[in-house]
């Protein structure tokens, strides 16, 4: 029995390690969009989602004048939101794959907010969650939510094109 | 060696038609020589030094009052405390305040010591009423979103948690105690909570972390409810 008490007292004073909350900000104020396309292997014929490269024209953002990309080939676009809003509207402009047009997507989000005190010595931050497409112009089998919750280095959306 | 394992062997089984022949012991009879009397003998109250002792800094406010009373080597346990903290962030800063109470049992291990003294392994259950609040600024990824400024709070929540103790208790003249006691927080729960997520609940500590640490150094006067 002593040794047992001896043994709970070790995990008592150990547990105290965890007591100081490590300072590990994951709060993000982004939107990370993938884009994939569906290829299929000429020999075995097995289709494979691949990242897709996608030249950009512009980019732009509901309350930001101007464009917020221009001329940018990418397969993962991390857009901004603005925390004093509850939605958020993205317009991308991308070159279609010949490069003779130029096509526009729009995609817009409504998100939730939830504050988290991480450490005093690290502070507080607004949590972005509950991620959700509005309205977009693209099809239901397109995209696929697959974060609600902006964090940073997270997929939130990933758009099949 | 042969004639050594003959007498060798000769001597057991003399020894054994020995033990066989002799009568068997009277069975030795128990007496009971600790009367196990649940009923209490005295109250102790006592009070957190470490408490007080924090309380001298701005950022934390609190004192508790403990209670406990015998029944035979179990301590039935009750504790009662305030707690405030006013911390400073990286970024803004945190406050709360609320009213806790905690109830379980001990087992005292040194139950044969003349002097009383305790080294204990019990369980409490705890409950904490509390607000908070909290102002914070954060900068949006484009700068052209700017600088926000929030003020949140959680006016009415409750919460429970579970604590495993052990600690000790030493007399130190006639009806007056110190001691310590350690406790493993787990379980926590809070209810009533808002867009701001519990971080400090008061008799617990930080909500998110679990299992969380505690540390009492008591000084306990006993009020002795008969005398021998």
């Amino acid at each position: 029995m002593t040794r047992f008490l001896l043994f709970l007292m070790t995990i008592l004073v150990g547990a105290s390690c965890f007591n100081e909350p490590d300072c590990i900000v994951t709060a993000t104020t982004a939107i990370k969009l993938d884009f994939k396309q569906t290829k299929t292997n000429s020999v075995t014929l097995i289709k494979s989602v691949v990242d897709s490269a996608v030249i950009f024209k512009y980019v732009k953002v509901s309350g930001i004048s101007g464009d917020y990309l221009k001329d940018t080939t990418t397969a993962t676009l991390s857009l901004p939101i603005n925390p004093k809003e509850k939605t958020i509207t993205y317009y991308l402009f991308r070159q279609s794959e010949s490069g003779a047009s130029t096509r526009l997507d729009s995609i817009k989000f409504s998100f939730a907010e939830e504050t988290r005190v991480i450490a005093p010595s690290c502070g507080a931050y607004t949590f972005f969650l509950d991620l959700k497409v509005v309205q977009t112009s693209f099809n239901q089998t397109q995209y696929k939510v697959t974060s609600t919750r902006l964090l940073k280095n997270t997929t939130n959306v990933q758009i099949s094109l | 060696m042969c004639r050594y394992l003959f007498s060798i062997l000769a001597i057991c089984w003399v020894l054994q038609v020995q033990a066989q022949e002799e009568p068997p012991p009277p069975k030795k009879v128990r007496i009971d020589t600790v009367h196990k009397s649940y009923v209490p003998t005295g109250l102790r109250i006592g009070t957190d030094v470490l408490a007080l002792i924090r309380s001298k800094d701005n950022s934390f406010k609190g004192w508790e009052i403990n209670f406990d009373t015998d029944l035979h080597r179990y301590f039935v346990s009750v504790d009662y405390g305030y707690w405030a903290t006013n911390q400073l962030l990286g970024n803004g800063r945190y406050t709360n305040s609320g009213h806790y109470l905690r109830f379980g049992a001990d087992v005292n291990f040194l139950l044969k010591d003349p002097e009383k003294n305790m080294f204990f392994l019990g369980m409490r259950y705890g409950i904490s009423s509390f607000n908070e609040s909290v102002q914070y600024s954060n900068t949006a990824m484009y700068s052209g979103f700017g600088t926000n400024s929030y003020s949140r709070s959680n006016g009415n929540l409750s919460g429970h948690w579970i604590e495993i103790t052990t600690g000790l208790r030493v007399k130190i003249v006639s009806g007056f105690w110190m001691g310590c006691t350690a406790r493993l927080k787990f379980a926590p729960a809070v209810s009533g909570f808002g867009q701001l997520l519990p971080y400090d609940m008061p008799g617990y500590g930080i909500v998110e972390e679990a299992p969380y640490w505690g540390f009492n150094y008591q000084l306990f006067w006993r009020l002795p409810f008969k005398t021998k």
